[in-house]
């Protein structure tokens, strides 16, 4: 059991595919691991399909909410700062926890970016956002969180994924209606590096980051790689997990905005702090506020989106 | 009025109290610093209890980059030292600020909450990031604990030193 806390270069490949549960683990793993210096730890690890919208953002700006119930497609909120993405099994993540003197996302960037240049024959490079593009293509961005005594930097890797949904998922038709200072992400074309090279696959990519990994570190040996069940780290990350899948932690920890919408032709302008409809302004006879002042907006939603088409 | 001499009266006015005041005057508008880049000062010499503004060096502003986001806590919170108070966003990297001394919150930056790269542009003035009440004790720690200006700018010096490494 202790084991898997224990510092040095090493790599773990966690066996979920649960969204939560990798968010969960990779916290923890980053809060209780003894981190050494001059080590790094990667964790690889990939989701069922999901929206991941970063810590400051506004999940109804980023991504089409009623879309993605409809097609049990999980949304989260991560730690880490950054903008929207779409993870699937085609899109790898990966996450690279280090102490916070040593933290430095340009090398972890340039370091993926030679070892799959040089593998795969391509011609991959980082941007001054810390995005990696293939052309005009993005294959990745980046995100990050530091803390006290350590920091993680995390992205993912497109392989194979199914643009369309990702391209559906993240199309908000919300984003023109809200008005606020959250993050927002930066729309890019996006590539799967498959459809570049048809070797490349999931597998033959984990395989040769590990090996990589180790030289990189200059580990003589790549034994320090395991594969691990979150399951058997329940009690350790299900606090976490909890956090992650709370509509508090989706819903009401987004920045305060304004939702503007229009009915017979009569702007409806909804303020929202915590998540809680804090003010509305607009026609009484259009809006019967005090059916939402105080509501949750989450909950609301759907009468809302009713009120905006008639 | 002129402008000018309006704005003189305003200065005067302004700096006169604090030379009557022995006990702290070598402690006010001095700036202290922890080796977590964050600053601290107190506000007003005036006042019965001691309020101090908090914020980030200029040195932590330029290794966040430009920052996006600021949560900032609300009035009355209490913390103890080095809990975290403030969270940043900057170039998709989320960070903590952590308080250089026990205190409550007394009040927030909030110029902050529209523009957070106050902090950037301005991080001793416009964009400090929370006041807050401290103890008696506390404001003598500060000195004790904290590093002076000087002090900072050598700890600079020996960190940047050793990253180069």
């Amino acid at each position: 059991m202790k084991s898997i806390l224990r510092g040095g270069n090493r790599v773990l490949i966690s066996k979920s595919t649960n969204v939560y549960t990798n968010l969960a683990l990779e916290r923890y793993l980053a809060e209780n691991i003894k981190h050494q210096p001059k080590t790094r730890l990667l964790l690889l690890w990939r989701n069922q399909p999901c929206v991941v919208v970063g810590r400051y953002q506004n999940p109804f700006a980023e991504s089409d909410i009623k879309y993605l119930s409809e097609k049990q497609i999980d949304l989260a909120r991560r730690y880490s700062g950054g903008g929207t993405c779409y993870h699937d099994l085609g899109n790898l993540n990966v996450t690279i926890v280090t102490t916070r003197e040593d933290y430095n996302r340009k090398k972890n960037l340039h370091w993926i970016v030679n070892t799959l240049n040089e593998a795969f024959n391509l011609t991959l490079h980082v941007t001054d956002r810390d995005d990696i593009f293939l052309d005009t293509f993005k294959v990745t961005g980046s995100a990050s969180r530091l803390e006290r005594l350590y920091a993680y930097h995390h992205f993912t890797l497109l392989i194979n994924s199914y643009l369309n949904d990702l391209r559906r998922s993240l199309k908000s038709e919300d984003q023109m209606k809200i008005t606020s200072k959250a993050t927002s992400s930066v729309r890019s074309s996006v590539l799967n590096l498959a459809d570049r090279n048809n070797s490349i696959t999931y597998e033959k990519t984990i395989a040769l980051l590990i090996e990589k990994f180790f030289q990189w570190n200059n580990e003589k040996t790549t034994t320090s790689c395991d594969y691990i069940d979150p399951l058997l780290y329940y009690e350790h990350i299900k606090d976490f997990e909890n956090e992650l899948k709370s509509q508090k932690f989706l819903y009401q920890v987004t920045p305060p905005f304004v939702y503007t919408i229009e009915h017979e032709k009569q702007p409806i302008e909804i303020s929202v702090s915590n998540g809680i409809i804090t003010d509305i302004k607009g026609n009484d006879s259009i809006i019967d506020k005090k059916n939402f002042l105080g509501q949750l907006f989450h909950g609301v939603y759907h009468n809302i989106q009713k009120l905006n088409k008639t | 009025m002129s402008n000018l001499s309006s704005f003189l009266v305003r200065r005067a006015t302004q700096y006169y109290p604090i030379r009557q005041i022995h006990l702290t005057r070598c402690f006010y508008n001095q700036r202290y610093f922890t080796k977590k880049h964050e600053w601290v000062e107190l506000t007003d010499a005036n006042k019965k209890q001691n309020e101090v503004r908090i914020g980030i060096s200029d040195y932590a502003q330029r290794a966040l980059g430009d920052v996006v986001y600021c949560e900032l806590p609300s009035i009355g919170a209490k913390f103890k030292g080095d809990d975290t108070f403030a969270t940043l966003e900057s170039v998709k990297a989320v960070s903590d600020c952590y308080m250089p001394v026990d205190g409550e919150v007394s009040g927030v930056n909030e110029k902050l909450k529209n523009e957070a790269d106050l902090i950037n542009k301005s991080p001793y003035e416009n964009g400090w990031l929370i006041q807050a009440i401290v103890d008696e004790k506390t404001t003598n720690d500060i000195t004790k604990n904290l590093m002076n200006e000087n002090q900072y700018s050598k700890f600079l010096e020996t960190t940047e030193e050793a990253a180069d490494h």
